[in-house]
Order: C-alpha cells, then sequence, then structure tokens
C-alpha cells in the first residue's frame, strides 16, 4: 500500500516544477533563454568535446579512403557524412599501444580514451588511466552545472572473461585511473538529471546541514578503516562534498525563471523500446547538454566491448554484431559488417548535423565542437589497434580532409592536440610524443 | 603414498603419456577420490614433502623458465623462494597455474607435466611453505549495499516499497558477482542518485499516512524511536555521538516551525546519507591483535545479507546483542532457521541468477526472425524456471548434485511448450517430472542455454566456457605467450562448419590452451539450440553433431554424456559450486591459504549427501566469515586481499 508513492513519483509525466527535489527543496524549470546572455557575452564561444565509441572495429576496406587531402572519396562506411563532410576530419594511422597487449576487446575499449596500460584483474585492483574526456572535466567542468555527461545503452554484465573484469569492457570513460565514471543508460534518467542541473533551487540550507552531519560521520569512519578502504571511503568524501559545493554554487545562480522551454518539454519513456530507438534518445540527450550548456564535455558508447547486438533491424543485415565483425574475410559477412559500421557513422553524422542547427553567437554549436568518433580497434577480424578508425566531427579542427600520419602514431596525440584546443597547450597525454601535426 | 625427490622426478620424465588422472575438463581439484576417509588420508599424504625436498622439486620443474631478470611470463620463482613474503601474489599465481593443469607445460624439459600426485604435493607443500596463516580472513573491500540489497533493506526499515531500479543504475560485478566491494564504485553520479533516492523515499512517507505512521508515532518518545531506526540501519547500537548529530538536526527544524514529523523525517534523511548505513561497516571483537572474530553484530549482519539480502532480523539481533551469536550451535541453528524462511528466496534470486548468468537475460537478443518463440513471455518464464528451481533446493535443502541433474523441472505452460512437454497449462509456474533426460538439471535450462548463445546461433564457445567457469570453476589460463599479438584472422573463407572451424583454430597452439578445454562442452551441448529448444538440426541444414571429445581424449554423447561426466566428480562440482558461493558472501576470490578449508567444506558436504545446507554451513564457519582483520594490520594495501604469507 505504501508502494503508490514512490511508483508515482517514478511513473508519472515530468511535474517539472515539483518532481526533482533536492534536500526538500522545490526545482524550477531551467530556462535556455536566460543562459544564453552569458553565453553570448563570452568573447569566445566555449570549447565542447564528446567521444563516441563503437564497439567490434570497423571494416578497413569499406572505411578508409582511398586518397588523402581535401579531394579524398567517400567510402561506403563514410558516404552518411557526405551533408556534414566539411566538418569531418577523416584520420588515418592512429595507433593505441598500450592496448596492443592483453586480449581483444577490452583493453582496447577502456583504453580508447587514455592510452593506458590496462591491469589484468577480475575485480580487485582495477586500473588504466583517467581518460582524456574525464580528464578535461575536472578542468573545465566546473565551469557547468555539471562537469561531463556520461552515457551509454548496454549494462554491464556480471562476469570475468579472458581473466579481465568486464568492467573493462564497460567503460571508456574513467574518472580516475581506477575508477570508472559512472554511466548513465536510462535516458528519462539522464533527462532528468539535465533538468535538475540546470534549474533553481530555492533554498538548501537543511540539506546542508545534512550533509555536514554526513561528512562528520564520514571523516569519523573513515578512522577506523584499513588503508585500503580509506580509498573507498574517500571516493564518498568526494562524492558528497561535490554534491556539497554543486548545490551551492548552484544557489549561488538563483537566475533561473519558471517560462516554458521548448527543448526540454516531454521527457523521454522510461523505457526505451528498441536499441535504435534507445541510442537515438541517448544522443539526444547529449544534444540537450549541450545546447543548455549543462556540460561541456559527453561519452556515449554505442555498446560494450564484444557487444552482440542483434543488428538485423538494419536492412541487409542478419546477425550479430560481433559476430559478424568476426568476418573471416567472406563477402557476406563483410558486407553485413560495413552496414553496422555504416549504421554508426550515420548516427554521427545526424548528431553533427543537429548541432550545426543550433546556434550559438554569430555561429552554431557545432563550431566550437571536438566530436570524436571511433572504435578502439581497427578490423574486428583482426583485433589489432593500429590504424584506428577515428574521425573527429566540429568546427574546431579542420574538417573536410582526409589525413593520415605516420604509422604508428599515438591516439594519443590527438588528445594532446584536443587538450590544447582547450587552452592547455603543449601538455603531454598518455603516450602522446606532440599534438596531432599536419592538420 | 609418499615420494621422494627422485621419484617424483622419475615419474615426471618416465610418464609422457601419464597426464591421464586429469580428470573431465582437466581441472584439479584436491580429493577427487570423493569423501570419507580414503580422501582424508589423500590429502595428509599429499603434500608430505618437507620443506627442503619441495624447493628442489620447484626447481627442478619451475626453475627452467621461471628465475632471473629473463623469467617467462615475468614470474620469477627464484626470487619467491627466497623471499616469500614480499612475493605473495607470485605464489598466487604460479598456484593457479599449476592447480590449474596450465603449468609445467606439456611440452618442453619435463615431457608430460606433472601427474596429479605431484601436482598435490606441489600445491600442498606451496601452502606449507608460505605457512599460510589458516585463521586469517584476508581483507576483502568494504562494501556499499548492492542495489538489490537495498530494496529489502528499505522495505524491512521503513515498510516502504521503493523502485530503486528506477534511480540508481546496476552495480558492476567482481569475480562473478555484484557483492565484491572492488566494483561496488562509489562516485560523484551514485552519491548524488543516492541522494535522490533518499528524497523521494522520504516524500514516499510524508505522502502516505500510513507509512508516516510506521515510521514516526508522535505519541512516543522521539529519541526512544531515533535509537531504533538508527540501530537497525547501521546494524549496530546507534552511539552517542550518532544520536546527538541527530537530535540536533530535530532541533533545529522544529526552531524553524516545521512540524515534529518533519523534523524527525530529517534526522531519517542523515541517516540514510551516512556512510555507517551506505557502507556494511564491520568491527572486530579485537583490534590490538592482526585479526579477531568479528563483533555479534557485524556477523549476524554478514549472515542476513548473505541469506536474505537484508538487515538482520529480530531474533539476530538478539543473538547478537546477548553474544552467543558465535556460539557453534546457536550459529547452526540460526543459519538453518535462515534457509528455511522465506526470506531465504534471496539466495535464488541473488546469488543462483548471478551463478547462472541468468541476470543476463534482461540483456539478450536473440534474433526475432529466427526464433519467433522469443519474447517477452518466454524470457520470464525462463528466469522463473531458476528462481524456482534453485528456490526448491534452498527450500528443501536438496542435493547440489540436482543442479547437474533431476528429474523434474519448473514450468509454466508457456515454458513447457517451448520445451515440448505436454500436459502444462497456465502461467503458474509448477514443478513437472521430465522423462527426457536432455532436460533436468541447469544444463537443461533455456535461460542458461539462450545466454550462451549468439543472436542467430549457439556457441560452443561460450557454453564450454560458461561450463568450466561456472559449473567448475577452472581458473583463467595465463594470457599466451607473446600475448596480444593475436592471429592475423580467424579463418579465411572455406566452407567449413562451425565445429570444423573451430577445430582448425585449435591448431594454433595459443588458441588451443583455452579452445581445447572450452569446445567440447559446448559441442556437447549442440542437440539445444539457441534459445533453449532441443534439436536434431543445426543451423546450416545439418544433422546435430553433438559428440564430444575432452581434452583427455575421452569421449562423451551429447547433453547425457556431459551430464554423466560431471556427476562422476561430484565433488568437482560441488567444489566450484563452494568457490562461487563464497566469492558472493564474502566479497573476495579464494586464497592460497583458503583451498584446505574448501576441501573441508566439500568432504563434509559429500557425507551430508551435498546438502545446500552443509556447504552454507561449512562457508559461514569460515575463518573468512567469521573473522575480520585489525584495519591497520601491516599487508592490507597489498594487492592481495587474500589471506597472506605469515
Amino acid at each position: 500500500m505504501n508502494f503508490q508513492p514512490i511508483h508515482r513519483i517514478a511513473r508519472r509525466p515530468l511535474d517539472r516544477r515539483t518532481l526533482l527535489r533536492g534536500a526538500g527543496a522545490a526545482l524550477a524549470i531551467p530556462v535556455l533563454e536566460s543562459m544564453a546572455p552569458p553565453l553570448r557575452s563570452e568573447l569566445q564561444a566555449p570549447k565542447r568535446f564528446a567521444a563516441l565509441f563503437c564497439p567490434n572495429g570497423m571494416l578497413p576496406a569499406a572505411w578508409v579512403p582511398g586518397t588523402e587531402g581535401k579531394d579524398y572519396a567517400l567510402t561506403p562506411t563514410l558516404a552518411p557524412i557526405e551533408p556534414v563532410r566539411e566538418s569531418v576530419l577523416v584520420l588515418g594511422n592512429l595507433f593505441n599501444r598500450a592496448s596492443r597487449a592483453g586480449e581483444g576487446h577490452y583493453v582496447k575499449t577502456t583504453a580508447w580514451l587514455s592510452g593506458a596500460p590496462v591491469k589484468r584483474t577480475g575485480g580487485r585492483d582495477l586500473r588504466v588511466g583517467t581518460s582524456i574526456d574525464q580528464h578535461l572535466a575536472a578542468r573545465v567542468g566546473t565551469k557547468t552545472p555539471l562537469s561531463s555527461m556520461v552515457l551509454g545503452v548496454e549494462p554491464v554484465r556480471n562476469r570475468v572473461d579472458m581473466g579481465y573484469s568486464t568492467v573493462y569492457g564497460a567503460n571508456v570513460s574513467w574518472r580516475t585511473p581506477t575508477v570508472p565514471a559512472e554511466r548513465e543508460l536510462n535516458p528519462r534518467r539522464a533527462f532528468e538529471r539535465l533538468v535538475r542541473w540546470t534549474g533553481t533551487r530555492a533554498h538548501g540550507g537543511r540539506s546542508r546541514r545534512v550533509l555536514d552531519v554526513v561528512l562528520k560521520e564520514a571523516k569519523g569512519l573513515r578512522q577506523s578503516l584499513g588503508a585500503y578502504d580509506r580509498h573507498k571511503l574517500d571516493e564518498y568524501l568526494e562524492s558528497v562534498h561535490s554534491l556539497e559545493s554543486r548545490i551551492a554554487a548552484f544557489e549561488g545562480d538563483g537566475a533561473g525563471t519558471e517560462a516554458e522551454s521548448p527543448a526540454l518539454t516531454g521527457a523521454p519513456p522510461e523505457k526505451p523500446g528498441a536499441y535504435p530507438e534507445h541510442v537515438q534518445l541517448m544522443l539526444e540527450t547529449l544534444l540537450l547538454a549541450f545546447r543548455t550548456d549543462a556540460t561541456r564535455i559527453a561519452t556515449f558508447m554505442f555498446g560494450n566491448a564484444v557487444s552482440g547486438r542483434d543488428f538485423s533491424h538494419v536492412e541487409g543485415v542478419k546477425g550479430g554484431h560481433h559476430g559478424l565483425s568476426h568476418h573471416e574475410n567472406r563477402e557476406d559477412k563483410m558486407a553485413m559488417y560495413a552496414l553496422i559500421n555504416r549504421w554508426h557513422v550515420e548516427r554521427f553524422a545526424w548528431l553533427l548535423g543537429e548541432l550545426g542547427k543550433m546556434e550559438e553567437g554569430a555561429g552554431t554549436v557545432l563550431d566550437s565542437s571536438m566530436i570524436l568518433f571511433g572504435s578502439g580497434l581497427a578490423d574486428g577480424n583482426r583485433h589489432n589497434p593500429n590504424d584506428l578508425p577515428i574521425l573527429v566531427g566540429g568546427g574546431v579542427l579542420p574538417g573536410g580532409q582526409h589525413v593520415r600520419q605516420a604509422e604508428l602514431t599515438p591516439l594519443c596525440n590527438l588528445y594532446a592536440r584536443v587538450l590544447g584546443e582547450f587552452g592547455f597547450e603543449g601538455e603531454a597525454f598518455g603516450d602522446s610524443t606532440g599534438p596531432l601535426a599536419g592538420i | 603414498m609418499r615420494m621422494t625427490i627422485g621419484m617424483s622426478c622419475a615419474l615426471i620424465l618416465g610418464a609422457l603419456s601419464l597426464a591421464t588422472g586429469t580428470g573431465l575438463m582437466g581441472v584439479s581439484v584436491s580429493g577427487s577420490e570423493g569423501g570419507g576417509d580414503a580422501h582424508r588420508d589423500r590429502v595428509h599424504d599429499a603434500g608430505a614433502l618437507d620443506e627442503s625436498e619441495w624447493k628442489e622439486f620447484v626447481e627442478l620443474v619451475c626453475l627452467d623458465c621461471h628465475q632471473g631478470p629473463n623469467s617467462k611470463g615475468g614470474l620469477d620463482l627464484g626470487a619467491a623462494l627466497l623471499d616469500p613474503t614480499a612475493h605473495g601474489g607470485d605464489w598466487e599465481r604460479a598456484y593457479i597455474a599449476v592447480q590449474g593443469r596450465f603449468m609445467p607445460p606439456a611440452t618442453g624439459t619435463l615431457g608430460a607435466g606433472l601427474d596429479e600426485d605431484e601436482r598435490r604435493e606441489w600445491t600442498e607443500g606451496l601452502i606449507d611453505f608460505l605457512g599460510a596463516d589458516g585463521q586469517d580472513p584476508g581483507a576483502p573491500t568494504i562494501r556499499r549495499l548492492t542495489r538489490s540489497q537495498l530494496k529489502g533493506v528499505l522495505l524491512d526499515l521503513l515498510g516502504l516499497q521503493v523502485d530503486v531500479d528506477r534511480f540508481l543504475p546496476r552495480d558492476a560485478s567482481g569475480y562473478g558477482f555484484d557483492t565484491t566491494g572492488d566494483t561496488l564504485f562509489v562516485s560523484p553520479y551514485y552519491f548524488e542518485v543516492w541522494f535522490e533516492l533518499v528524497e523521494a523515499v522520504l516524500e514516499g512517507v510524508r505522502s502516505d499516512r500510513r507509512a508516516a505512521a510506521r515510521v514516526f508515532d508522535p505519541s512516543r518518545s522521539t529519541r526512544e524511536q531515533l535509537v531504533g531506526l538508527v540501530g537497525r540501519a547501521f546494524r549496530r547500537p546507534a552511539t552517542e555521538e550518532e544520536m546527538a548529530a541527530r537530535l540536533a538536526i530535530i532541533e533545529g527544524e522544529t526552531e524553524l516551525g516545521r512540524d515534529a514529523e518533519s523534523a524527525f523525517l530529517e534526522a531519517v534523511r542523515a541517516t540514510l546519507l551516512s556512510p555507517s548505513f551506505f557502507f556494511r561497516t564491520e568491527s572486530g571483537t579485537d583490534e590490538t591483535q592482526k585479526h579477531s572474530p568479528v563483533d555479534g553484530h557485524t556477523l549476524a549482519s554478514r549472515l542476513s545479507f548473505f541469506l536474505w539480502g537484508t538487515l538482520p532480523d529480530e531474533e539476530l539481533r538478539a543473538h547478537a546483542a546477548v553474544g552467543d551469536i558465535h556460539d557453534a550451535g546457536v550459529l547452526e541453528s540460526e543459519v538453518l532457521r535462515m534457509l528455511a524462511d522465506p526470506r531465504a528466496a534471496w539466495l535464488a534470486r541473488d546469488f543462483a541468477m548471478q551463478w547462472l548468468g541468468a541476470s543476463e537475460l534482461v540483456d539478450v537478443t536473440p534474433d526475432v526472425r529466427r526464433f519467433r518463440a522469443f519474447n517477452e513471455g518466454l524470457r520470464r518464464a525462463m528466469e522463473a524456471e531458476v528462481l524456482a528451481f534453485f528456490g526448491d533446493l534452498v527450500r528443501h535443502d536438496r542435493s547440489l548434485l540436482e543442479c547437474l541433474d533431476s528429474d523434474h523441472a519448473f514450468l509454466n505452460g508457456r515454458l513447457a511448450k517451448h520445451y515440448g512437454i505436454a500436459g502444462v497449462e497456465g502461467h503458474k509456474v509448477r514443478r513437472v517430472p521430465v522423462g527426457d533426460r536432455r532436460r533436468g538439471g541447469v544444463l537443461g535450462m533455456g535461460a542458461v542455454l539462450t545466454v550462451t548463445s549468439e543472436p542467430l546461433r549457439t556457441s560452443p564457445v561460450k557454453r564450454g566456457q560458461w561450463v568450466l567457469d561456472r559449473l567448475l570453476r577452472s581458473p583463467s589460463p595465463p594470457p599466451p605467450p607473446g600475448a596480444g599479438v593475436l592471429p592475423e584472422d580467424d579463418q579465411q573463407e572455406d566452407g567449413l562448419s562451425l565445429r570444423e572451424r573451430l577445430i582448425q583454430h585449435r591448431a594454433d597452439p595459443t588458441c588451443a590452451s583455452c579452445h581445447a578445454r572450452m569446445d567440447p562442452l559446448g559441442f556437447a551441448l549442440e542437440g539445444l539450440d539457441g534459445i533453449g529448444r532441443i534439436r536434431e538440426v543445426a543451423e546450416g541444414a545439418e544433422p546435430v553433431d553433438d559428440h564430444a571429445v575432452l581434452e583427455d581424449g575421452r569421449g562423451l554423447e551429447g547433453v547425457v554424456g556431459l551430464k554423466g561426466a560431471l556427476l562422476a566428480e561430484p565433488e568437482r562440482f560441488v567444489r566450484a559450486f563452494a568457490e562461487h558461493l563464497f566469492v558472493y558472501a564474502i566479497g573476495r576470490p579464494p586464497g592460497l591459504s583458503d583451498h584446505r578449508v574448501l576441501d573441508g567444506i566439500v568432504r563434509n558436504a559429500a557425507e551430508n549427501g551435498y546438502r545446500l545446507s552443509s556447504v552454507v554451513l561449512g562457508i559461514v564457519r569460515t575463518p573468512a566469515f567469521q573473522r575480520r582483520r585489525a584495519p591497520q594490520a601491516p599487508g592490507t594495501l597489498g594487492t592481495s586481499q587474500a589471506p597472506e604469507p605469515r
């Protein structure tokens, strides 16, 4: 009988004014217009970075353009970028050295954004490296309500494979070298979180009092723990602090009004239907996050490492993603594998198109974005992390061309370049040997 | 039989074809002779090498490759022999490799590797050499409540059914279970969602008069109610400081003019956000010692989370408070009481679903065109079968061997039709006798067969891996030499069948080390399709071929043959089951010194007809369950969370 209240909260359509309460304080809805002026007043539009990860590699024969430079011909897999071609940089010969060792998928997925070596373990002492998105989030994320948005579709599974925890295969985004950034898989939840943090808070004095007690108890408990467990408690302490400071920053802002906003009407469904719809909703959430400037850093995983998801919804494809990626050089399987790859590129191209419609200052949000798209391995039949399929969309890096680096150029050189674009010129990242050159 | 080094050596060199007693899947388990005295003698005899003999043995069989800076696999056992304490992790690696029959290799200077007696001498000798402290409970990482546990906890604590899944993300898992502290991550995002969940819980209480009345009764003493609530939430009596902090919150709220109930709920909020609720904090009885028995409250909490997934009930709390919960008789009767309680269905819902991989059913996507029969109703029926089967096993304390084979299944009309069993109608799941031996036991379950398949076809590799991991807990092999340089192509176009291609794949020695073990076990299950139906024709329209040749050359026919092979060595399966249950209950994998304890559990189970309760009691009685390392004990920062050498 007590089921009702919670259930109702969980189910009823979003009532933005009263549903999302934090610390007993009702939130008002965000107003995009009210947020626009500070954006426009900035001399330069803020930079954004997003990384879209595809599992299982891309068929090189259908991906790699035959020629370099501006006049390259689009390949079958890259064909969908035609409308946004001038905003896409096609990169070749990038290499993730550290992910050569180990096994076929997990290390190549989990180290995609860090270039760090991966420790083989079933659970204890997980270790990769802080990923580029989280590295950026820690440094530029304080300017937005959410430091980053980490999205996915497939939940983590409970098993150990080849001696590797599947936590590795489910995370490209690592907040620290040992703790993954928690992904949001539910579009409704992701949406509500955006609403929550782009709204305003009437009063938070009560939550602060409670959080003070909680922090004090955590500090007391810390004394009674062993060194290893202290790490866990420190994560907890950091989390409480993080929430407390965000609540405080939020109250300081206090600029929201209660006008309706077209962009935030209509919450996505609680349980998305088929996979394509789920992906679409997550990408829309990402767009919304950039549009509302809730965050400037995002990642999205189309699937986890070794995803065997059935792609028969794509015309001409019959079978699972991982299974078809092991095409054995059979024509039929290669064709279907390439069609799956192409489906992913279509989503990427669509996202760029939408970003290109978002006006900001004299240009669009796309102009100030770097949208990384690709996979941690090249050919799914070979599990090799050299000549990775990598695209960068947006107006920050010069698009409209296919540029091949020298063989075995570290993927991290791209991340060093991204860092430079965010104002951290000259900084190394992972195994970078310098910022990506020649573009 | 006691062997000298000379004899061992002669055996090794002379026994090129003697690696016979290798058992079903090449997994060696001490005590494969079964229960009883014969077995005990065996264990005593094995490991009878004294330290210098054992060291010579290691030098002879290991150091050719594993000594000095160029040691293979970076494993320098020469150094580890000189300073075992500093190389606990190396010895653990070596133990797993030898125990799992990956080392010493069958090729090279040693010919056929070790036979089973020698293998046992090696492993037992290592445990003696390290002088592992049999009472050391190890140091599993502190755990927060899992999402599944939180549901039950909130129901117990506040009488509220909360849709927790709506808020919290699914927990990751370590070593196969989400109860491992290492992968129960805490992040700013997670805490934010937790914070929001707590708000929704309080809103739920506020907006429901009956719930509100249960949580707070204005006619009773606030302090008294708070003591009870905080004590239950924290699974131990509240401290004075904790009480003072919460009473201060209530006072502050009251001064702001809030009513008594709202004020009290703020104290509840502080309790639900507190680390003492969020984490499963524990205490030892003597923290000046390296390790000591846990206190009564901690033990009560370990029991209730293990068997019920929630807070201790009143009876457990009473035993904890009186302090007699450590008493062997009380402990046993409490465990038996808990297993007989309906709340023990938790073991089916949480442990068995994860152990069997059935929790992945929600994520699988069999191809809708190939498998039109697969829909939400079928998925639920498959899940219900697992729950009912294991729930029945717990409730009636049946033999664990029923997991390998049983003369019944738990079906509703939908699943019975799917299995081709007539005479079962309706939605309700019930016990149904099965005559066809291809059904019965976990290998005949649609859930298991579906999660180990690809969208369009069966996967002998996945299924073989599943059998090795879930039913035999065979360790993962070390990465092949030249790790990471995987073969250029899986296969060329060649018109071979799946089976032929897999067999060819195994011609490559780096692939063979795993596939020679996995594939045959999967082949034996080829008579069951990608969603668990019995079939005569395989994907390529050719007749099903479910004949399998095991690594040791023995042949077996189909799932029935596989069941027979597994049943022929029951202690091997029960050992694996006990290890899974150990990981689930303790939150870490068994370490070197836990192996003898686990051997003992299996022995004891054999004498008790392999009843579930004997294994559960065995786990509860282990030092790992009963004791706790003092927080400041040396070595807790090391990579090994298992007991370490003295």
